[in-house]
């Protein structure tokens, strides 16, 4: 899932910073949070503290563009072996929104 | 986005008295379990296209066709108008931000159906399909689905401190 060592240690970082400021957002003075209750924001900061540090991490990135290249909805198209998505059938290019514009 | 369609679903449900107070309809109260039914329902309406493309009576394509266009949760919403206007304001809020949860999927939403087979995508991360194992590890093989997924949860757990349920009570 991870090219980098690193990557799941920098989640942990990204952790601590957006655990930081969600806590200095919600956290009421008269209703100080628990040990446990910050352990719980911590914990839950680290999904998206994780998925910032994948941005930095080459394979993920690799793993999107393999998947982009594959239109999972065209007829006949089997799901490649798990992580080994150059054995999916789908024609190439063919995400479907590449026909359509973006936003 | 997979998961993060239940923590979504739990924070519109949160907010369900902002959301009719601010549309002028009856008030319904957060996390009741009328407002958790209609937004959970509702949000989830768009992705029950699955059923007939597993029952083979549609093409994988159907995913993400006419049921994640405005049209759809303009007529889900008016559908619900004659028998409560609550539940019409919060069905089409929650539809809406389905449509918005995965305005990043590379799949693209034919927002404008059935007027234009146009679709809008911000690309966050690549579809792997409708469903199935694969479809669901890959999905969280990429970095953005963990940011806004995993926002979401952060989201729905400070509106549980802010509402002190548990595990904030």
């Amino acid at each position: 899932m991870f090219e980098y060592r690193r990557t799941p240690y920098l989640g942990l970082f990204f952790a601590a910073v957006i655990g930081g400021v969600v806590i200095w957002l919600v956290e009421a003075p008269a209703r100080p949070l628990t040990i446990t209750q910050t352990v719980i924001f911590y914990v839950l900061s680290y999904l998206p503290g994780l998925g910032l540090a994948m941005l930095g991490d080459p394979l993920p990135g690799r793993l999107k563009a393999k998947y982009l290249k594959i239109d999972f909805y065209a007829p006949g198209t089997a799901p490649p072996a798990a992580g080994d998505p150059d054995r999916a059938s789908g024609a190439a290019s063919g995400a479907r929104a590449q026909k359509g514009g973006t936003v | 986005m997979q998961l993060g369609h239940v923590a979504l679903a739990g924070t519109i449900a949160s907010f369900a008295p902002e959301i009719t107070a601010a549309a002028g309809v009856p008030r319904v109260d957060a996390w009741s379990a009328e407002s958790l039914a209609v937004v959970f329902f509702a949000h989830y309406l768009p992705n029950f296209d699955v059923i007939p493309i597993k029952l083979k009576w549609a093409p994988d394509r159907f995913h993400c066709s006419y049921s994640h266009s405005l049209l759809f949760a303009l007529a889900v919403g008016l559908g619900l108008w004659p028998f409560s206007a609550s539940w019409a304001v919060l069905a089409t809020v929650s539809l809406l931000f389905h449509l918005v949860a995965d305005s990043g999927s590379s799949v693209g939403l034919p927002l404008l159906l059935p007027f234009s087979r146009k679709r809008f995508s911000l690309y966050l991360w690549a579809d792997t399909g409708h469903s199935g194992w694969f479809a669901f590890r890959s999905t969280y093989q990429q970095a953005w689905t963990w940011i806004t997924e995993g926002g979401m949860f952060l989201v729905l757990a400070a509106r549980c401190y802010q509402f002190g349920v548990w595990p904030f009570d």
